[in-house]
């Protein structure tokens, strides 16, 4: 009965392999690049699998100094001036964007917490939040650097913790209020009864509920923070920096168009993302299925 | 006297945005008594319970436990128990844990707690499966759990919030009797809230009858189901439901007789009420049928039986109207013809337009 005509299942397929190579050719090509020697970068007919690996790339991206006696050898063909190793963007993004996405998780799950149980700021206020991501980011920048300036926040971890914090909240809220909706208020109701105050029975009963929500909202709000490039590029100066302003930094009128040291970078930066993914992803599918309370 | 009234609600009012939920409820409730609050879906009672428990506070009025009032004060604060329609059993938790929940909130020490577990496990038949997670067991042991997790605290006030519409009707049928049994053995203040008529019929030491936000009567089972005030209350109490036939007073010979589509001159005795045009409630159980006409019977013709195996109900037309009667099994069948006699002693004459039932008493301070 449900079986489609052949046809229709070969178009299916086929949109579905489409999409898929759409998704990940440039994944594909991220990869491949970086292990290319610097002729192969961007060649013409592209080389797509390298027949010289190299882990050149790789070296340059930790070692800025190996490109000057990769430039020698070369001839001096391509003039590389990399300054700074990445090992300090690396560290930079990686304090900023988990606290500013604890800040941001933990912020989001207590407001949605009071606008849920509370009805807090009435019918349209989380709608209202959402409006705050309406706006385009290039849109709020130049008066948030002049804030920025006046506060003595530019170029600082916390400028861009809390500029982070400030453009992520609004997800979290999102995300976090439908989880916390689906928790049945009678098991806060219980926990109450036995003695327990609200804000302990949102601790010990509803928060291990929503925890699988909390955890996908947070490696969500993490990928958008590790990623992030407008502000951090605007709001900082030299003393921070983070992994997408270093990524930047390859292709520039200083340092040239290193794409193979930038594709290794690229490489290396998403994995992270990928290790907080793959650490919570238990959790991830255990916390969409509630059964709290059987209907 | 007051010092035996365990809650007392006073002209408690309730709105959400502009939708009342509660409007003036006054309600009492005796130490060891079993209260049935009794209403349809939205007229209020759940609302009530939870400024009862604490989960809301009231727009006005006082709620009073032992006499002191109670409106703002924290739920963990009132000593009360609740037991939930979903029953909210921690599914994370196993059961021993469950029932230890309100002890350890409490600060119980670990030894007595587990006393008081084994005990109300005991009662409750729950000793075999302390170990399970609250999350594998059925409707009727969570029901038991959660029962068992709120006795074990020794509320002084036990609200059950519809406990038993998630349960089928035989476990119903039993369940009914061990709860009765339970709060008689342990004396258990208990405010029922229920929609259906037979559990705050069969348990209820008193019943209240809650609609639109307000308590239309509350008076013993009997009582209610014997004597409603009104028109509602007539209809929501009783299975079969009870027949409403309009009727007409006259004054015949200096008598109020009262005339319905089928009998007439049906003697008003003791009821003094002006002549004119009423409703008439008699309970399917108050009239009687019969297969030959006698003194006082009136025909009829059988539109549709009704087997409930120990007895039948019988719907049979009554002027443009349909009755039912309640008769033996087989007694008749559909499309038979058979003759009704009305019991006016125990019917009630209700007015019009307010639907309140014209009671002896109230005739007789109308006369």
């Amino acid at each position: 009965m449900n079986e489609n005509p052949l046809w229709v299942t070969f178009l299916k397929r086929t949109a579905v392999v489409v999409a898929m190579i759409i998704a990940f050719f440039p994944i594909y090509w991220l990869i491949a690049t970086s292990f290319k020697p610097y002729d192969q970068w961007a060649s013409w007919p592209p080389v797509w699998l390298t027949d010289a690996p190299t882990l050149q790339n790789y070296r340059i991206v930790f070692f800025p100094e190996a490109a000057r006696e990769f430039a020698t050898a070369q001839q001096g063909s391509l003039d590389y001036k990399v300054s700074g190793s990445a090992w300090k963007a690396f560290q930079d993004s990686a304090i900023i964007s988990t606290f500013a996405t604890l800040f941001s998780v933990m912020f989001g799950t207590l407001a949605a917490y009071s606008i849920v149980r509370f009805r807090t700021g009435g019918e349209n206020y989380p709608f209202q939040f959402l409006t705050v991501r309406m706006m385009p980011p290039i849109a709020v920048v130049v008066p948030i650097v002049a804030l920025f300036s006046i506060l003595r926040l530019s170029d600082t971890y916390f400028g861009l913790i809390l500029a982070y914090t400030a453009f992520t909240l609004p997800f979290s809220i999102w995300m976090i209020r439908s989880f916390i909706e689906e928790v049945p208020l009678e098991l806060e109701g219980a926990a109450m009864v036995h003695g327990m105050s609200q804000f302990r029975a949102f601790l010990t009963v509803t928060l291990p509920l929503i925890k699988g929500g909390v955890l996908a909202t947070a490696l969500f709000i993490f990928i958008l923070n590790w990623s992030e490039f407008l502000f951090a590029l605007v709001l900082t100066a030299g003393n921070v920096i983070t992994v997408t302003l270093q990524v930047a930094n390859y292709v520039s009128a200083s340092s040239g168009k290193l794409y193979g040291v930038q594709a290794a970078m690229g490489t290396i930066s998403t994995l992270p993302v990928i290790l907080f993914g793959y650490v919570i992803q238990r959790h991830l599918v255990r916390g969409l299925t509630f059964g709290a309370i059987k209907r | 006297m007051t010092e035996d009234i365990k809650l007392e609600l006073r002209g408690v009012r309730k709105s959400f945005d502009r939708v009342v939920a509660v409007k003036g409820l006054d309600l009492a409730l005796r130490k060891g008594e079993f209260l049935s609050l009794l209403g349809p879906s939205g007229c209020g009672k759940s609302t009530t319970l939870a400024m009862i428990a604490g989960f809301l506070a009231p727009d006005g009025g006082d709620i009073l436990v032992d006499g002191q009032v109670v409106n703002r004060m924290p739920p963990r604060k009132r000593r009360i128990g609740l037991v939930f329609q979903d029953y909210a059993v921690f599914s994370r938790l196993t059961v021993r844990a469950n029932l230890a929940f309100g002890l350890e909130s409490q600060g119980m020490p670990r030894k007595e707690r587990h006393r008081a577990v084994a005990e109300i496990s005991e009662k409750l038949a729950l000793s075999d499966m302390l170990d399970a997670r609250g999350g594998d067991l059925n409707m009727s042991e969570m029901q038991r759990v959660a029962l068992a997790r709120v006795l074990v605290t020794k509320p002084e006030l036990l609200l059950l919030d519809e406990p038993m519409s998630n349960l089928d009707a035989s476990l119903r049928a039993s369940l009914r009797s061990e709860l009765k049994q339970i709060q008689k053995d342990l004396e258990q203040t208990v405010l029922y809230v229920t929609h259906d008529q037979v559990e705050a019929l069969s348990m209820s030491d008193r019943i209240a009858v809650m609609r639109d936000g307000a308590v239309l009567q509350a008076g013993a089972p009997e009582e209610i189901y014997h004597r409603p005030v009104d028109l509602f209350v007539a209809q929501f109490i009783g299975d079969p439901p009870i027949n409403i036939v309009p009727c007409r007073v006259e004054e015949v010979q200096g008598k109020l007789v009262v005339d319905t589509a089928l009998h007439s001159g049906l003697g008003l005795a003791g009821r003094d009420v002006p002549v004119g045009d009423y409703l008439l409630a008699v309970r399917p159980h108050h009239l009687s049928a019969h297969h030959e006409p006698r003194e006082g019977t009136a025909e009829s013709e059988i539109r549709l039986v009704e087997n409930f195996g120990a007895e039948h109900v019988l719907h049979v037309t009554y002027g443009n109207d349909l009755v039912s009667v309640v008769t033996a099994p087989g007694f008749a069948l559909e499309g038979e013809r058979l003759h009704l006699s009305l019991d006016i002693n125990q019917a009630h004459l209700i007015d019009r337009r307010d639907e309140r039932v014209l009671t002896r008493r109230h005739c007789e301070a109308a006369a």
